[in-house]
């Protein structure tokens, strides 16, 4: 299963790096998108610094729906789904290998996230290093809920906002709230957990389904 | 039997109903902190249990039995798909009771809080079911589509249900399900309440059932259109 889940993941990598898509077209729309983010907000150091878990969270779970459209979107041009289908492999490794890929494409347009709001938000070094993990869980719990939305809206990407931002709701909460707890101090573990939990949630429900729903 | 609930589940779902308006307001005393806004919370917790626990849980046990193999049919779905249109209208009407109450009491309609903001989005979630079951011809694909995503959608119930712990929230905490026992309602007016749980369980049976009616006789009907097109094409190519 997990030798499948890496084949999969692989080839979602590979179209990517291809097209290049995420790096020359995702990724400065994310920067321009918090650039935008940091305009609305004005100069006061202080309101940027306080409002940039919040602004950071947000940017990252729309640039989030434009990946995870784009990832099925990528395989849908390439024909590969439909090979995919036609070899008959198991639901739950294509699942796995899918996580992986929208995780690392995420990864990706993240760090070019972070980079910039640590530089307009005067948010230190130390900061973003400490909330690394909660981040890296943040994706993965987008990941595992975002493959199997991408793939209950194929042929209808106008759905994907409609029926992921709800599910990603509670990530921008936990998210937000454990960068805040990261940079002005309060409890985290909680927050933490609350992202574990969706993380382990949908992956075990994709497991199980994601078969199902890409047999049609 | 089975006819004879269903044949009786819309006057009873209406007299229930009927008795829970006239309980409410007339027969039980006006709240000593609240006054007669108090009124409004014999309609609103029940609301809120339809809308979250039973149409809610109905569609979930008939979209997994769905995607169940050995328990696939059309009537799941159909059931799935009725009690997600319910749920929806119900959650609205939970938060609209919500915020007239909340107005009054809270000074806004609306804030911030855990339930409230948890209610909207799983309120959200239901749209997006239908939206997906609009946006699907076929009905296999359908059906499948939308029983997948109403389970994903279960996962977020008990982030609904445990966010007043979870968060810290302004929600008015249980009134009969209590930490400690210690039920906080007596006499006419914890009758009230339990009768308008009964009532709206009632309503909800009916509406289903009357919706998955509809859902039957509109297949039938586009079947029956589809065998006549057919038999005339047949007598077309015969001629």
């Amino acid at each position: 299963m997990i030798r499948l889940a890496l084949l999969i993941a692989r080839k979602d990598l590979r179209i990517e790096w291809r097209s290049r898509v995420l790096v020359w077209q995702v990724a400065p729309f994310s920067v321009m998108a918090l650039v935008v983010a940091g305009l609305a907000v004005g100069p006061d150091v202080a309101m940027g610094r306080r409002l940039a878990p919040g602004l950071l969270y947000l940017v990252t779970t729309f640039v989030a729906l434009q990946v995870i459209a784009r990832s099925h979107a990528a395989e849908s041009s390439a024909g590969t789904a439909t090979s995919v289908i036609t070899l008959g492999l198991d639901g739950g490794a294509v699942y796995l290998g899918k996580v992986i890929a929208l995780f690392t494409h995420l990864v990706i347009v993240t760090s070019a996230l972070l980079v910039t709001g640590s530089v307009l938000f005067h948010i230190h070094i130390r900061e973003v290093l400490v909330a690394t993990p909660t981040l890296a869980l943040s994706l993965a719990a987008i990941a595992s809920s975002g493959v199997l939305y991408g793939a209950l809206t194929k042929g209808s990407g106008s759905l994907l906002p409609v029926i992921a931002l709800p599910a990603l709701a509670p990530v921008l909460i936990a998210g937000e709230r454990s960068l805040t707890a990261v940079i002005h101090g309060g409890p985290m573990a909680r927050w933490v957990t609350l992202l574990g939990v969706m993380t382990v949630a949908y992956g075990a429900v994709g497991v199980l389904l994601y078969g199902a729903v890409e047999e049609n | 039997m089975q006819r004879l609930i269903s044949r009786s589940l819309g006057p009873l779902a209406l007299a229930t109903s009927v008795a829970t308006i006239v309980m409410g307001l007339w027969v039980t005393p006006p709240d000593v902190v609240q006054g007669d806004l108090a009124r409004l919370l014999y309609i609103h917790p029940a609301l809120a249990w339809v809308a979250l626990y039973l149409s809610f849980g109905t569609a979930t046990v008939a979209s997994a039995l769905y995607l169940w193999p050995r328990t696939r049919s059309m009537t799941a779905d159909r059931i799935a798909e009725a009690a997600v249109e319910v749920s929806t209208l119900f959650i609205a009407l939970t938060l609209i009771t919500g915020s007239i109450w909340g107005r009054p009491t809270w000074g806004v309609w609306w804030v911030w809080d855990a339930r409230l903001t948890s209610t909207a989005v799983l309120g959200v979630f239901m749209l997006g079911i239908l939206a997906l079951r609009r946006a699907n011809d076929d009905p296999a694909v359908r059906a499948k589509r939308s029983a997948v995503l109403a389970l994903l959608t279960a996962l977020n119930v008990p982030i609904v249900h445990f966010s007043v712990l979870w968060w810290k929230t302004l929600h008015q905490g249980a009134t009969v399900f209590t930490d400690n026992r210690d039920i906080k309602i007596h006499g006419s007016m914890a009758w009230t309440l339990l009768l308008s749980f009964i009532a709206l369980s009632l309503v909800f049976s009916w509406m289903v059932r009357t919706r998955y009616r509809i859902a039957t006789e509109s297949q039938s009907q586009r079947d029956r259109a589809l065998d006549d097109a057919v038999a005339q094409r047949r007598q077309e190519g015969a001629q």
